[in-house]
């Protein structure tokens, strides 16, 4: 039963830091999605936990077994590249051969087993195409067809979707929900695409800068943001910065830079004329009836939901997603004033980042 | 002031139809999206219009010029390209007044020009540094100041964000938006991505195999497409094929197996087979039909839900805090509003090929 | 009957597939690895580079020698002058001229120019001994261009000129199509639509982006020109540069001025190596604005008169001297009584299809032991098995020999192993051996660089030992780099002169036979007929080369 664990693990290019004293179990069966931009490790961990990458110190387990320095080829976990890596030399068929025979399977059980993973990923009739007949998401399931065969129940796939055309990518991310699902497979994903990973995911582990900032069930993620990163990063959400005015249990009031004034609900580490960050996801705030009073900016459709712009005084601006059905139902004119309301069960308050609020929820 | 106006548009290359015949008209100032399927033939279009691409049937014309022998460097179009493709061997500085330079003006005029580029696009303190020192949301960045400093009035955008990370990509593009608007300019921006095409544009162009399906405003497209590909390629939607089994003059009723939906008549008879569609943001809670839950997960800004109704699958999407209290497994009674229900004439050959994407 | 031998050959498969099973499990152990780079590395330095600068390194005394004699000095001097001039202006006039061509091809607009493109492959076929006798037939002894009242020259400082412009020029335009290629075409299209004409686009944006490619055709027809020998001495006449005047001095059986200008060259040319790579590579074009005069330069008429010159110089000086030899003495070829004389082994002849034989068995012996040692040393390089810092050493360190002009290295060589008595054909082995060992190396390198290493990752994770990740991944997609350094390094070694003719006087390969054949006095009909006999057997060899080349089908797009 692959169940991974891995233990300190640490990685450094050079003078890059890529992995700092990482600890993760992911349990067997389990979908485990990567999430994280650019550069934040997600790639090197999935590289080490296939023996691809050799960590620096701390150890890996798969199966209850230490698999730290012993070759790729002995972990019976298969990695898929982000372009799929499939042999441009070879068949879709051949390409699935390849890691049979790799594992001491008969030509009789190879062939057998190559139908039965085609029909898996629907592309039976494709067994004879190079990869370079194939268009991008047929590649892609050749690719997985090629990762099933083998028999691992441990796929870490690298960036699956990437690649594919946005339309498609939802197709295929509901391919591949269906097929670790009724193959019972343990999957780590790495993406960078929140929606992906949230719809996806038993277990979402949110890295940045070579750590783990917060790891567990998609909703807990979303719902309970332990920092302003993993409040910024996954969903999307405003934040405002502001001084704490009056603490009333856990009732809180934090006045804003504008000198509007919020309320919100604390646990007990915020004392009064401390500094304070609150996170608010902008399909939490309410428009129509309210204490702040906001003009309509911009608009901008998008399908399920509108994006509206509010601007109140002294330049705070507000974010607010509505869904589509209210949308159309009201009107929304540019220029317009409404009155806006954020309810204080839906403020996550945060202590002020080291580093200036930018340092966190700048993507550019 | 600069209209793009494309006619009659054919293009192939060997044996493969690239273009077939496409017309196109652009506005001056406006947004233009064109989205399709890879392969469609999108960025042929739009590389025809830079003028990359010169043997092609039909003409194009800018601000009702001629422009079919035009020759690249002349057309003054500022073109950004889905791989950056910022010089190498230049840094930011040097990329960006690249096309003042290039044409020869006044060193003072250069300074300025890109000094007030740098500054639009926030990336003055960048200045000496070389591309690959950069992300890529701020390569993508620099890229565009570079073209915009070819006092380009016409902006052609090849996929500019699709190789960036989400975060950045949903960021860049709002920007984007900003910049084309303040400066005034006319764009025209080739995507896959249809929520990209939506947030950002005035008018979306959907094209699929070689022509152009249909066109319209983001609202249009989403909530009243004329095609029934449209609805299947932008956002996601609940399809269902039928007959009529009822018509009066203003409703219809379609028998779709073991569900009855009523919508508003657009002109069908008794016994004629339709495709129905309704955007899953749109089902409403509450009602008389039964459904229980197969599915729940959360998407981003939203939960969507597959429903089953007597066999039959439903997608619905809702805000978190309205279907909080749903689970996997359990019943919930939900409503098919007539009123956003689009029905449309069963296809030609059949429907599987009319949704394909290729 | 037929049953006995396909039990044999079941026979035979299963031992083979055994070995290979055997292979497999031995490659997933990390000793056999490394030992495997060990003994590559330790080949390397005790094989290629040490006797190659320690056998003159040893003789430093003899050659001091020379500083003492005026007259023998300023002859020195004057043919090493000689070299380095001569090469630097072959060099400069490769690029200059194989450049325009380069784009013709490379950004080809109209479908013909394919033509020109395979083309500029044939003179590479030509063996080196042939282009020069056949540049003294074009130019000196019976040229054709006396119809238009030119009588030809004599032999000289031009012809080594031309000869060595000729044989360089299609190795230079094959490396910057290649660079050209490799650059996207997006960066030319950006400085276009950003209001560049075409030639400010080439000027500030692919030059500069082709500066690695234009670095390397410096260097390698720099070494070429350096290097060559036999073909030079055909046409040399009194003209006398580095390897004319160390072969003088072997003939004439003088050691210390021999030492004395391979040692020279040697350290002139590591510089001239140095120099090129630590300052080229920092050299900047400047672009501080357009000028008029580059876009009358970019109007289609001059760019059109520029193309069809850079082709003209191309058909004029490379490829009808590369022919010329065969139009020439094609009648040779259909006298009966000389092919008899041929095919019977006759006189000179059977010297003759013996050093055929001894080229071919030293190419055979050459090419195979350099895949053997290049390939785990091609490894380590790309795939920085130890550590970046030997990756780097070891690479400049195996590429830099490319320089080394191959008739010193001969010298230093003979100088070396000499002592120890060894046989004059396992002299001419390790001679060759060094000489081809820094192209097979850096056709590996770029063969193993071009190989996705994802590929060889998903290889590994579905469960390949390295091996088998070897044999059935990285060598059939890599299929057409690897044949072609192959060739390379075969062709290479049946051209070579300059060190064969350094390492020993007896023993005889078919080019070195041919250079005696051309200076020889009355050889004149067996110097053609020799020369087309090896140009048919090239050819032939290379029809076989195509052959397993497309063989197996498949194609990697």
């Amino acid at each position: 039963m692959p169940k991974v664990v891995l233990e300190k693990v640490s990685k450094k290019f050079g003078r890059i830091t890529a992995l700092n004293e990482i600890n993760l179990m992911l349990e067997d069966g389990e979908y485990s999605c990567i999430l994280g931009p650019t550069g934040s490790g997600k790639t090197t961990l999935l590289k080490i936990i296939a023996g691809l990458v050799e960590p620096d110190s701390g150890d890996v387990y798969i199966d209850g077994r230490r698999v730290t320095g012993t070759p790729a080829e002995t972990r019976n976990a298969v990695y898929m590249h982000q372009n799929y890596a499939l042999f441009p030399h070879l068949t879709v068929s051949q390409n699935i051969i390849f890691g049979l025979t790799a594992r001491g399977f008969s030509e009789e059980d190879a062939r057998r087993k190559v139908s039965e993973v085609l029909e898996i990923v629907r592309l039976r009739e494709w067994a004879d195409a190079y990869p370079r007949e194939l268009s991008g998401g047929m590649q892609q399931r050749a690719a997985l067809a090629r990762c099933l065969a083998t028999g691992a129940r441990l796929l870490l796939l690298d960036e699956p979707l990437g690649a594919l055309d946005a339309r498609l990518r939802l197709e295929v991310r509901r391919e591949l929900s269906r097929i670790a699902e009724e193959l019972n497979l343990t999957v780590v994903h790495v993406t960078h695409d929140q929606s992906e990973a949230l719809s996806l995911a038993d277990r979402l582990i949110l890295m940045r800068n070579g750590k783990i900032v917060q790891a567990g069930p998609p909703e807990e993620v979303y719902f309970k943001p332990n920092s302003i990163f993993s409040a910024y990063f996954v969903g999307e959400s405003i934040f405002l910065e502001g001084i704490i005015r009056s603490v009333n249990g856990r009732n809180v009031t934090l006045e804003l830079k504008n000198g509007m004034a919020i309320e919100a609900l604390s646990d007990d580490s915020f004392n009064m004329g401390e500094l304070a960050v609150a996170a608010v996801r902008c399909e939490d705030i309410e428009v129509g009836g309210g204490p702040l009073t906001g003009s309509l900016k911009e608009v901008n459709f998008l399908g399920s939901f509108a994006k509206l712009v509010f601007e109140l005084p002294r330049g705070l601006k507000i974010i607010v997603n509505i869904p589509l059905s209210r949308f159309i139902k009201e009107e929304f004119r540019i220029g317009a004033s409404f009155q806006l309301s954020i309810p204080r069960e839906k403020v996550h308050l945060f202590k002020p980042p080291s580093k200036g609020l930018a340092g966190e929820i700048e993507a550019v | 002031m600069p209209s793009v106006k494309v006619e009659s548009v054919t293009k192939r290359f060997g044996g493969f139809t690239a273009l077939e015949k496409v017309s196109i008209n652009i506005e001056d100032r406006e947004y233009v999206s064109i989205i399709g399927p890879s392969g469609c033939g999108k960025t042929t279009l739009l590389r025809i219009i830079a003028g990359i691409i010169r043997d092609y049937e039909g003409h194009v014309y800018v601000d009702g010029r001629l422009f079919d022998s035009e020759p690249l460097e002349k057309r003054g179009i500022g073109y950004v390209f889905q791989n950056i493709a910022l010089f190498p061997n230049m840094n930011v500085g040097g990329n960006v007044s690249y096309s003042p330079r290039a044409k020869g003006l006044d060193k003072s005029v250069v300074r300025t020009t890109t000094i007030e580029m740098l500054e639009l696009m926030k990336l003055t303190e960048r200045y000496y540094d070389y591309p690959r020192s950069l992300s890529g949301g701020m390569q993508q960045k620099t890229a565009l100041a570079r073209a915009l400093a070819s006092n380009a009035r016409l902006l052609l955008l090849d996929e500019p964000l699709s190789l960036l990370d989400l975060k950045v990509r949903t960021e860049l593009r709002y920007e984007l938006r900003r910049i084309v608007k303040d400066l005034g300019l006319t764009a025209i921006h080739v995507t896959h991505d249809q929520e990209e095409a939506m947030a950002i544009s005035d008018r979306i162009i959907v094209m699929r195999r070689a022509r152009v399906v249909e066109d319209g405003t983001p609202l249009d497209l989403y909530l009243h497409p004329k095609r029934i590909f449209t609805a299947y390629f932008l956002g996601e939607s609940n399809i269902f094929e039928g007959n009529v089994a009822e018509a009066d003059e203003d409703t219809v009723s379609i028998d779709v197996g073991s569900l009855l939906i009523k919508a508003r008549n657009t002109g069908f008879q008794t016994g004629e087979r339709v495709v129905a569609m309704l955007r899953p943001e749109l089902v409403e809670l509450g009602g008389d039909i039964n459904a229980r839950v197969l599915k729940k997960t959360i998407e981003g800004l939203f939960s969507r839900i597959i429903l089953d109704v007597n066999g039959i699958k439903i997608i619905i999407k809702q805000p978190y805090s309205i279907v909080s209290g749903i689970g996997e497994g359990s019943y919930v009674k939900i409503r098919l509003p007539e009123k956003h229900i689009l029905v449309y004439k069963y296809p030609g050959r059949d429907l599987y090929s009319e949704l394909s994407l290729y | 009957m037929p049953a006995v031998e396909t039990r044999k050959t079941i026979g035979l498969k299963k031992v083979w597939s055994r070995i290979i099973a055997r292979l497999d499990k031995l490659s997933e152990k990390k000793t056999v690895v490394y030992s495997l780079y060990f003994a590559s590395i330790i080949f390397f330095l005790g094989i290629i580079l040490l006797p190659s600068l320690l056998g003159i390194l040893l003789k430093l005394d003899t050659a001091m020698s020379v500083l003492s004699d005026p007259e023998l000095l300023k002859r020195s001097f004057s043919a090493i002058f000689s070299s380095v001039i001569l090469a630097s202006i072959v060099s400069v006039l490769d690029v200059v001229t194989g450049l325009p061509l380069a784009w013709v091809i490379a950004r080809k607009k109209y479908r013909w120019l394919s033509i020109v493109d395979s083309l500029v492959d044939f003179p590479l076929i030509v063996p080196t001994v042939i282009l020069g006798y056949s540049t003294l037939l074009l130019w000196c002894e019976e040229t054709p261009f006396s119809i238009i009242g030119f009588n030809g020259i004599s032999p000289g400082f031009i012809t080594v000129l031309l000869l060595h412009f000729a044989f360089s020029y299609p190795v230079v335009v094959r490396i910057l199509v290649g660079k050209l290629l490799d650059i996207e075409a997006t960066y030319e299209v950006a400085a276009r639509t950003l209001g560049a004409c075409s030639f400010t686009t080439a000027r500030t944006i692919t030059i500069p982006m082709l500066k690695s490619g234009i670095i390397a055709s410096l260097i390698l027809s720099f070494a070429r020109s350096l290097s060559e020998t036999g073909a030079t001495i055909m046409v040399a006449g009194s003209f006398e540069n580095g390897p004319v005047f160390i072969k003088k001095s072997i003939d004439a059986g003088l050691v210390p001025p021999m030492v004395f200008v391979s040692l020279v060259l040697i350290v002139f040319s590591i510089l001239i190596l140095a120099g090129l790579r630590l300052f080229g590579f920092k050299l900047k074009i400047p672009f501080r604005k357009s000028y008029r005069i580059e876009a009358a330069l970019s109007v289609e008429r001059v760019t059109r008169l520029r193309d069809a010159s850079a082709i003209i110089i191309f058909l004029f000086l490379v490829f009808l001297p590369a022919c010329f030899m065969v139009l020439s003495r094609m009648h040779l070829m259909l006298s009966s009584s000389l092919l008899g004389e041929i095919f019977t082994l006759q006189g000179a002849w059977f010297t003759y299809w013996v050093s055929v034989l001894n080229s071919y068995v030293i190419g055979f012996l050459t090419t195979l032991i350099n895949i053997v040692f290049t390939l785990p040393m091609a490894t380590i390089i790309v795939r920085r098995k130890l550590g970046g810092l030997v990756s780097r050493t070891l690479e400049a360190l195996s590429t830099t020999s490319i320089i080394m002009p191959s008739v010193a290295l001969g010298v230093s060589l003979s100088l070396f192993w000499g002592t120890t008595g060894v046989s004059d054909f396992i002299l001419v082995l390790l001679a060759h051996l060094c000489i081809t060992y820094p192209y097979m190396v850096s056709t590996m390198v770029s063969v193993l660089e071009d190989i996705p290493v994802e590929l060889e990752e998903a290889g590994r994770t579905l469960g390949g030992t390295p091996f088998k990740v070897f044999r059935s991944i990285v060598l059939p997609v890599a299929k057409y780099s690897f044949l072609s350094g192959v060739i390379l390094t075969f062709t290479r070694s049946v051209n070579e002169t300059g060190a064969t003719l350094a390492v020993s006087k007896t023993f005889k390969t078919v080019s070195v036979l041919l250079v005696e054949w051309v200076k020889a006095p009355g050889m004149k009909v067996e110097a053609g007929a020799g020369t087309m006999v090896l140009m048919l057997l090239s050819i032939i060899l290379l029809v076989i080369f195509r052959y397993i080349y497309t063989k197996g089908g498949g194609g990697v797009a």
